[in-house]
């Protein structure tokens, strides 16, 4: 799959805010509409609070070695708390927007040692805290469901499912998926608060945590449809930023009047055809299912659409055999005609409130029909029934631990949205974790915790052939290692999937530890690659080895490349965005270099001039 | 027992609940082989998952596994009871072929040829080389096998086609067979290979490799390939336009039906036709390894090859000749009875036959998720048609045993039968153009070793069935194995007779095959809505397979008498049906579709039977069909795909359950 990012402004009714058209971009169409964004060049998206804890920055920094740390710069677009060493002078900050059910993603970091939470609703905390290599983890911490006040029927806290969280200093992201209580008419409560889904770091930590009271030390100990949503000021220094919600109500689109007809044999080339043929039967129907046909037959429902209100609807079909959306009459999404009846397909209409004619057609191939949207204020919704749509088979997970000795396994794994058919995955005992390729010999991810899910390797025919990370990546650019440069303005060779024949003599060694030497040569220079644990089990240290017949003098090797390299106050470096650090470089000549290269920053190390040389550093996330 | 296995243990329970189901179905026919050739399991630990990918002894006479988990186990005597299991290396991604030389290990990983080395002697491997690489997209279905070994330390490796609803080369070479250098020099080898996961080489070093019934593919065979060859698959084409490409062929110039691919190679001289055709669920489902029998110690069939298959778990037998400069020969029962999926064969020092197993995904009829089996000659003469050699006029078969010259010499004690498939993109053939042969004279030759067969009606092209049910030896014994199929692509030079004229009209006349036969009863196989049912139907099911030849619904209810509208989506990459039967009589169903021959493809494998009660018909990968019947009287039906050797696994249950109340009708 493609995925897009893009990013746009644009001033709405409070003048501040702006919209951040994050959409996800499948090569069958934008999967997403977009989300809001909590304009953050100002607090005017912000309750006024008198404390002067919290303020506008526009980058920050927090050393990782002291707790407590963080500074910002002068800018917009980062929200900061710093909060007064008298707890009693601090505030919680409150949007001015109140809501229900919602989607919330953002970016967080942490000092060392800091305490924070968001609150959704103002009422329901999910947890923020310096967890980071902590091994036991409980209700207190980073991504956990904290504990309610209820005292009677106390809601004790959920623990994060796992520990997902990254160094301080570091940029971390949330996903939340919240469901707010409902009430009935008389305002009793009906069903409890529940958070759906959390991801941190793109790990899912928390999912179906029902919270039957509000957390203590929550906005208010009432429950309410809407309330606002709160970040905890007053425990430590915290920083966000890219703060973007879809906020629900309960509007429903909704199929009206609904008439199908059954064509038997197929037509899937052109649905015009349909209009010369007579049905082979029809009815009523108040129900959208592919049940309403026969496999190898075409099904088409027409009906009235009740469009609840204005703006940009998304439509979603996922069918086994060629199937059309249209809203009158025109054709709002249309699958290709595929069978794969688990792959989505997406269009985009703008609606009014009020009735539209619709038209759903399917040849049926496979049985399976599945027709969803998402409109302004309303979540993902499935218009057929259930029994309209097969599930996909999923293996139970099958999971590979590391215990006394680090392991090794080679197998396909995700990397940056694709699929790395050179993979090998290695866990090192004390949980910390690495995936490097074996085409390029790259680096291409790395994780604490444990080692791998093999169930999509290894149950069945294993039809994915993934291996998956049991933890939070961090993903590197893939771009390989060492390079001869003519000079340090010379691009680096782009060499993703290098053709067969330019690396040679190429493979592993198993030290005694067990601990694999990637080798190869490239050039003429025979390089050497080890990566073990770094101190602590912080991170990695990679340790790259160069030999020659002659001395060399213009190798060069690429840390690694991102969206914005950094040199930090105590010397370490600041890769894309802050996603991890670089530090303790060693084995180079002169400075390391942070160069731009096509939107990218880079950071390079020159190699001594001589036949052999080693140079080194960490990778600490 | 020992449990130390990390993961989930699923797959071993699975195993346990098969063990009763492989005691019924271990046949007759093995226990009678077994007296010739015995089947002896290789001790396996409780913690290692053996699902076996390679096999290769080393110098030392130890037994190197390769695992589809992506180990490799040293085990030191294997032919003890007691063998010791070593982990010699890990984390390799499913290798599936094991080969040894020089001190090193070599096999494939999905992605690449590697070269595993212990060179500090420790018992582990601690230098793992990449030899060679190759683009992947990524498909689950893009196996790599190899390294074979040929003599001058060249090696060859096979790529798997891609699934995607069909074999597909979706990357350069998909569909090849490569051979490779130790210093990485790659030459593309030969194409037209779809599911290539058994290769070798026969006494003279020629290379053969086994081929599984798919797209293009009628029905398994083993085809001997040669630089340049095409060997049916037109998929690995896409790359003949490469530079290095010994072929320049192109895909455009295979239609999509061909008709016969016999006919159509004399058009398209690089189309390589099969040496050998196992017809499909007789002669196994899915052909694998292939190894030349190399000594006299493991019975009287040196110089022939044993071809192993995957679905059937069995081993079957092929005795090569060359008429007119190309080889050809026949195939013939060896030994079934194996405990799982076989993939790889080796020879031990003391030259009985190592068989690997796995059936993880692929099942097979042997019920065990993996196994490693030896099989050992009893130094018991077996009764066995030895060897067929086709003459201008018929055929001479060659027995191990003196025959007794009485029965050898009736010509009714022979019956021969030509059949074919068609060349197509559609997954599998029919079988085609059957006809039979008559048997005009028997004669006894060689002091009793030997029987000239002379036969009207034979067709150059097709394959031949030959029976020999009447035939006993001198002492009186029946053949082991009555039925052998000859691949008669060269009739040798020399008399001949006048076939047309001669062939034997009454057998088996009309019987030309029907790809949309759907068992012998047409009223088992309703598939349009009975006129009667004003309602339609009272209950509509959906069943669709999952991975690993299951039924994704494995119980189904419906009331007694009601109106049910039963659909079965074949959302698999393989062929297969869904039978209803009688309560407790699927196994025995089942069973019965293995045993129908060559009908079996014409009648969609459902077994003439009572207890055959509704039934759909075989249905090709990515179709669906439904049938309408009325429920049954209560009770617990079994439903079972019967295409043969799926029905172990590939099962459910229809409950039927009382009505509920009496109502009007």
């Amino acid at each position: 799959m493609l995925y897009k990012v893009q990013l746009f402004c644009l001033l709405i009714i409070t003048g501040a805010a702006c919209t951040n058209e994050q959409e996800t971009e499948t090569k069958n169409g934008s999967s997403s509409l977009p989300a809001t964004t909590i304009g953050l060049d100002n607090l005017n998206a912000f309750q006024v609070v008198q404390a002067t804890n919290w303020q506008i920055a526009g980058d920050v920094y927090a050393n990782r070695h002291e707790d407590q740390n963080l500074q910002p710069t002068e800018g917009a677009g980062v929200l900061v708390n710093l909060p007064a060493k008298n707890a009693g002078e601090n505030a919680n900050l409150l949007t001015k927007l109140e809501h229900g059910d919602m989607d919330l993603e953002l970016d967080f970091l942490m000092a060392k040692g800091s305490n924070s939470g968001i609150y959704l609703q103002g009422r329901y905390e999910v947890q923020l805290l310096d967890s980071w290599l902590k091994k036991e983890l409980n209700y207190q911490d980073c991504g956990a469901v904290y504990q309610g006040i209820d005292t009677r029927n106390r809601f004790a806290g959920h623990a994060p499912l796992l520990n997902a969280a990254k160094a301080p200093g570091l940029w971390q992201h949330l996903k939340i998926r919240f469901k707010a209580p409902q009430f009935d008419e008389s305002g009793k409560k009906i069903s409890n608060a529940r958070f759906e889904e959390v991801y941190l770091n793109g790990e899912l930590v928390q999912q179906q945590v029902e919270v039957s009271s509000p957390t203590v030390s929550a906005l208010a100990n009432d429950e309410k449809p809407l309330g606002p949503l709160m970040l905890q000021g007053d425990h430590g220094p915290v920083a966000f930023k890219d703060i973007r919600y879809k906020a629900y109500d309960h509007e429903q689109l909704a199929l009206k009047e609904m008439e199908f007809e059954v064509y038997e044999g197929m037509y899937e080339a052109s649905i015009d055809t349909l209009t010369m043929l007579k049905p082979d039967q029809s009815g009523k129907t108040d129900t959208l299912s592919q049940l309403l046909g026969n496999e190898h037959s075409q099904l088409s429902v027409r009906g009235t659409m009740e469009v609840p209100r204005e703006g940009d609807y998304l439509f979603e079909v996922k069918a086994g055999g060629p199937a059309w959306l249209f809203i009158d009459d025109k054709m709002v999404v249309y699958n290709g005609g595929t069978h794969n009846f688990g792959q989505g397909f997406y269009g985009k209409q703008y609606l009014k409130a009020g009735n539209y004619d619709f038209q759903i057609v399917y040849a049926n191939y496979s049985r399976s029909l599945a027709l969803s949207y998402e409109g302004p204020g309303i979540p993902w919704t499935t218009l057929t029934t259930t029994a309209s749509a097969r599930k996909q088979w999923q293996p139970d997970s099958m999971v590979d631990l590391v215990n006394e000795k680090p392991k090794t396994q080679r197998g396909f794994m995700m990397h940056e949205g694709e699929k790395d058919e050179y993979a090998i995955a290695v866990g090192i005992p004390g949980g910390i974790n690495y995936a490097y390729d074996l085409k390029n010999y790259n680096l291409l991810s790395a994780w604490h915790g444990q080692f791998l899910d093999v169930s999509e390797m290894w149950v069945e025919r294993g039809e994915p052939q993934l291996e998956k990370p049991l933890g939070a990546i961090v993903e590197f650019s893939g771009k390989p290692a060492a390079a001869l440069l003519k000079g340090n303005n010379a691009n680096w060779p782009d060499s993703v999937n290098a053709d067969e024949g330019i690396l040679k003599n190429r493979g592993y060694r198993m030290r005694k530890n067990g601990l694999p030497v990637f080798f190869y040569t490239r050039e003429g220079v025979q390089v050497e690659d080890y990566i073990y644990p770094a101190e602590n089990q912080s991170g990695l240290t990679r340790e790259i080895t160069f030999k020659a017949g002659t001395p060399v003098s213009d190798l060069y090797i690429l840390v690694d490349s991102g969206k914005a390299i950094e040199k930090l106050p105590d010397g370490s470096y600041g890769v894309n965005n802050k996603m991890y650090y670089i530090e303790n470089l060693k084995g180079f000549q002169g400075e390391p270099e942070i160069r731009q290269r096509d939107g990218s920053a880079e950071l390079l190390l020159k190699a001594n001039a001589s036949a052999s040389n080693k140079i080194s550093y960490s990778i600490i996330w | 027992m020992k449990m130390n296995v990390p993961y989930s243990l699923n797959i071993l329970l699975l195993l346990c609940l098969t063990c009763s189901v492989f005691a019924q179905q271990s046949s007759d026919q093995a226990a009678k082989e077994s007296a010739f050739y015995a089947i002896k399991d290789v001790p396996i630990p409780d913690d290692v998952i053996l699902e076996v990918g390679g096999l290769a002894f080393t110098d030392d006479d130890q037994l190197g596994v390769a695992t589809r988990h992506g180990e490799i186990w040293m085990i030191d005597r294997p032919y003890s009871a007691q063998p010791k299991y070593n982990l010699f290396a890990s984390g390799l991604h499913e290798p599936l072929w094991l080969s040894y030389r020089n001190g090193a290990f070599y096999t494939t990983q999905r992605s690449e040829l590697t070269k595993l080395t212990d060179t500090d002697h420790d018992g582990s491997a601690d230098l793992y080389q990449t030899i060679y690489s190759w683009p992947l997209s990524g498909n689950y279905h893009e196996y790599s096998y190899g390294p074979l070994f040929l003599p001058n330390g060249d090696m060859l490796v096979t790529l798997n086609l891609s699934w995607i609803g069909h074999g597909a080369s979706l990357r350069k070479w998909r569909g090849w067979m490569l051979k490779i250098t130790e210093d990485g020099k790659m030459e593309p080898f030969a194409t037209g290979l779809r599911s290539p996961a058994g290769f070798g080489v026969n006494a003279e070093g020629d290379i053969f490799y086994a081929e599984n019934q798919g797209d293009w593919i009628g029905s398994g065979r083993i085809t001997h390939l040669e630089k340049g060859d095409f060997a049916g698959n037109p998929e690995g084409l896409r790359w003949s336009g490469e530079p290095n490409s010994p072929l320049n062929l192109k895909m455009d110039m295979i239609p999509d039906s061909v008709g016969l691919m016999y006919d159509f190679a004399k058009e398209i001289p690089s189309l390589k036709i099969p040496t050998v055709w196992f017809p499909h669920t007789i002669m196994g489902i899915s052909t694998s390894a292939i190894l030349s029998i190399d000594n006299d110690v493991f019975g009287p069939f040196k110089g022939q090859l044993l071809v192993g298959d995957q679905g059937h778990s069995k081993v079957m037998r092929v005795f090569l000749e060359k008429v007119n400069g190309e080889y050809q020969g026949a195939c013939f029962p060896f030994r079934e009875g194996f405990s799982s999926g076989i993939l790889r064969m080796a020879w031990g020092s003391d030259h009985s036959l190592f068989v690997g197993m796995t059936s993880r995904g692929w099942a097979s009829t042997g019920p065990e998720d993996y196994g490693l089996q030896r099989l050992m000659y009893n130094n018991k003469m077996p009764f066995e048609m030895k060897a067929i050699r086709a003459t201008s006029n018929g055929f001479e078969i060659e027995y191990t045993q003196p025959v007794d010259p009485k029965t050898a010499s009736n010509a009714s004690a022979y019956q021969v039968t030509g059949f074919t498939y068609s060349y197509h993109s559609s997954y599998g053939s029919p079988i085609i153009n059957q006809e039979g042969c008559a048997i005009v004279k028997a004669e006894v030759m060689d002091g009793n070793r030997k029987v000239r067969l002379y036969v009207s009606g034979l067709r150059e092209g097709y394959i031949h069935e030959l029976k020999a049910p009447g035939v006993k030896s001198l002492q009186g014994n029946a053949l082991l194995h009555k039925v052998a199929y000859y691949t008669l692509n060269n009739l040798p030079e020399g008399e001949g007779m006048d076939h047309d004229m001669m062939v034997a009209q009454e057998q088996n006349q009309g019987n030309t095959g029907n790809a949309t036969a759907c068992g012998a009863d047409p009223a088992k196989n309703v598939t349009t809505q009975p006129a009667d049912w004003a309602n339609g139907p009272d209950i509509t099911i959906t069943i669709g397979t999952k991975p690993g030849l299951k039924y994704d619904l494995e119980q189904i209810e419906v009331p007694e008498g009601s109106k049910v509208k039963l659909t079965f989506n074949n959302n698999d990459d393989m062929l297969h049906n869904l039978v209803i039967t009688n309560p407790g009589k699927g196994d025995e169903v089942g069973k019965k579709a293995m045993e129908m021959g060559l009908d079996g493809a014409q009648l969609a494998y459902v077994p003439q039977s009572e207890d055959v009660l509704f039934n759909t018909c075989l249905l090709q990968p990515e179709t669906s069909e439904s049938i309408y019947f009325v429920a049954p009287k209560a009770g617990d039906y079994t439903y079972v795909c019967t295409f043969p050797g799926h029905y172990l696994n590939m099962r459910g249950m229809m409950k039927v359950t009382g009505r509920a109340s009496a109502s009007g009708d």
